[in-house]
């Protein structure tokens, strides 16, 4: 029972009263949940120079529980690589929007989207950083007009499985692979604040994709025109709320948090700042999507 | 006619050269029987080769300079000639448009780790220009040069812009923006210095 206790207060994260704790599947190993729970609730102060963040998110500050709540209102189930992330057919069912999809650009060369892109493959092969892939099920439920399940088996309680009901993306289940930690930024420490940051950067990036409704619902990403860095590749957002905005921003504000307090080194600093650099052009226009979550 | 003693020498001659032969025969079973008892297993001489093959094997690692540059780059002092070698090599590793080539979906969605070892050059340049100041003027024409670099990722040439910028603004000189498109003009300014 003490045991069972210290467990749960170990894998839980404290988050406040409207928000919810984000709960791990048993199939992730325990040392990455305690990783990632000392990256969520890791005091950290991004710098606020700029309302740009705080107004993508809607929130009033950047604390971390104002950061944490936006979090765990998109995020409410995390799950490993190796997990069958396809959903269980359920029954019929009348989705909001009916008939309005995202439309899905295909890279030249291909017939069909390819993976994490795609809302009709889901990503369960290796080498994943991290998938909403709550936002895939609930896509590909909506468009068979048919409610789709999740069978979770919680970290908690593994010996029982429990049914989640996707009528919405914000149910948020996300797919984290082994490459979210193998990816360094301080390659010494996989505790050190650079990694969290780049962790916590990744998990805002996923976070947004259950935002959206009808045409913007999921944020998925755009086809990188030609001439660009990544052409012919959904890697490109056409929304400039999209996620990859929202992880540059993160970084952005983060570095200079580490350059003011002197918590990063200069080499980390650098490192983190290509990845802010590359993600931020990757957007592709000033348009701004309807981010009004679908479902709930 | 050679009868008699002949074939008896004739015979001793071959006994004494068969016995020598089997020896020499021997002596290299037993020598590589022995190497192959002393030696790694194949799989043991994968993962970890001796020291001599070590040496004779080493690849850089990803987004590393040669021995030369490394030594350069690590030095407190770095003469111009020096940092020269090390600029020059930087501009060769740096990541490059066309290395994204084939990559999949699922390595670009993030930044792709292996660009973020790529950009180690970079990163030891910065390195030496805050450890050798007057090192600056090189450092302006490399990260300028790297800046116009149309064939290097677009976030390459804007970090090098954001250093070139800072180095202008430190030394209290103005940079003339015209040679860089906006969109790296953009970025560079998307974090600040």
């Amino acid at each position: 029972m003490v045991s069972r206790l210290f467990l749960a207060l170990v894998l839980f994260v404290p988050t406040f009263a409207w928000s919810r704790n984000i709960l791990y599947s048993a199939s992730i190993p325990r040392d990455e949940i305690e990783l990632l729970n000392t990256d969520l609730v890791r005091p950290m102060d991004l710098v606020d120079d700029i309302p740009d963040f705080k107004e993508l998110l809607g929130v009033g500050d950047l604390s971390r529980q104002s950061l944490l709540g936006w979090i765990t209102e998109r995020v409410g189930y995390l799950v490993a690589e190796t997990e069958d992330i396809n959903g269980l057919v359920s029954q019929k069912y009348e989705y909001q929007n009916p008939g309005i999809l995202p439309e899905f650009e295909i890279p030249k060369g291909l017939t069909e989207i390819p993976l994490r892109s795609s809302p009709d493959h889901l990503p369960s092969r290796p080498g994943v950083v991290m998938s909403n892939i709550g936002v895939h099920i609930y896509y590909r439920g909506k468009e068979k007009h048919t409610l789709m399940d999740y069978a979770f088996q919680d970290s908690l309680s593994p010996s029982q499985k429990t049914l989640l009901a996707i009528k919405s993306p914000r149910v948020g289940i996300l797919q984290i692979g082994k490459e979210l930690f193998s990816r360094r930024i301080n390659e010494g420490d996989e505790r050190a604040l650079s990694n969290s940051i780049f962790r916590l950067a990744t998990l805002f990036h996923e976070a947004h994709h259950s935002d959206g409704k009808a045409k913007s619902l999921g944020f998925f990403h755009a086809l990188c025109p030609k001439g660009s860095d990544y052409n012919n590749i959904n890697a490109c957002d056409s929304a400039a709320n999209g996620p990859y905005h929202i992880e540059a921003l993160f970084i952005r504000q983060a570095i200079l948090a580490c350059q003011l307090e002197k918590t990063c080194s200069d080499d980390e600093i650098e490192r983190l700042a290509y990845i802010g650099v590359d993600l931020e052009s990757r957007v592709l226009s000033d348009a701004i999507w309807d981010g009004t979550p679908e479902g709930i | 006619m050679r009868f008699g003693t002949e074939p008896l020498k004739e015979y001793k001659k071959k006994a004494i050269l068969t016995l020598v032969l089997s020896g020499v025969f021997a002596g290299a079973l037993l020598l590589t029987f022995l190497f192959r008892k002393e030696g790694p297993s194949p799989s043991q001489r994968k993962d970890n080769p001796s020291p001599i093959a070590r040496q004779e094997m080493k690849i850089p690692e990803i987004g590393e300079l040669s021995p030369a540059a490394e030594t350069a780059a690590k030095s407190k002092r770095t003469s111009i000639i020096e940092f020269q070698r090390v600029a020059e090599e930087a501009l060769q590793i740096l990541p490059k448009k066309r290395d994204v080539g084939d990559m999949r979906q699922e390595e670009v969605h993030q930044t792709p780790s292996i660009f973020v070892q790529k950009i180690q050059p970079l990163i030891k340049i910065n390195r030496i220009v805050r450890e050798n100041p007057e090192l600056k003027g090189a450092a302006f024409t490399f990260y300028k040069t790297c800046a116009v670099r149309e064939d290097f990722m677009t976030a390459v040439r804007a970090r090098c812009l954001n250093h070139l910028r800072k180095l202008a603004t430190e030394s209290g000189q103005s940079l003339d923006l015209s040679p860089f498109p906006e969109a790296v003009r953009k970025l560079s300014e998307f974090i600040p210095f």
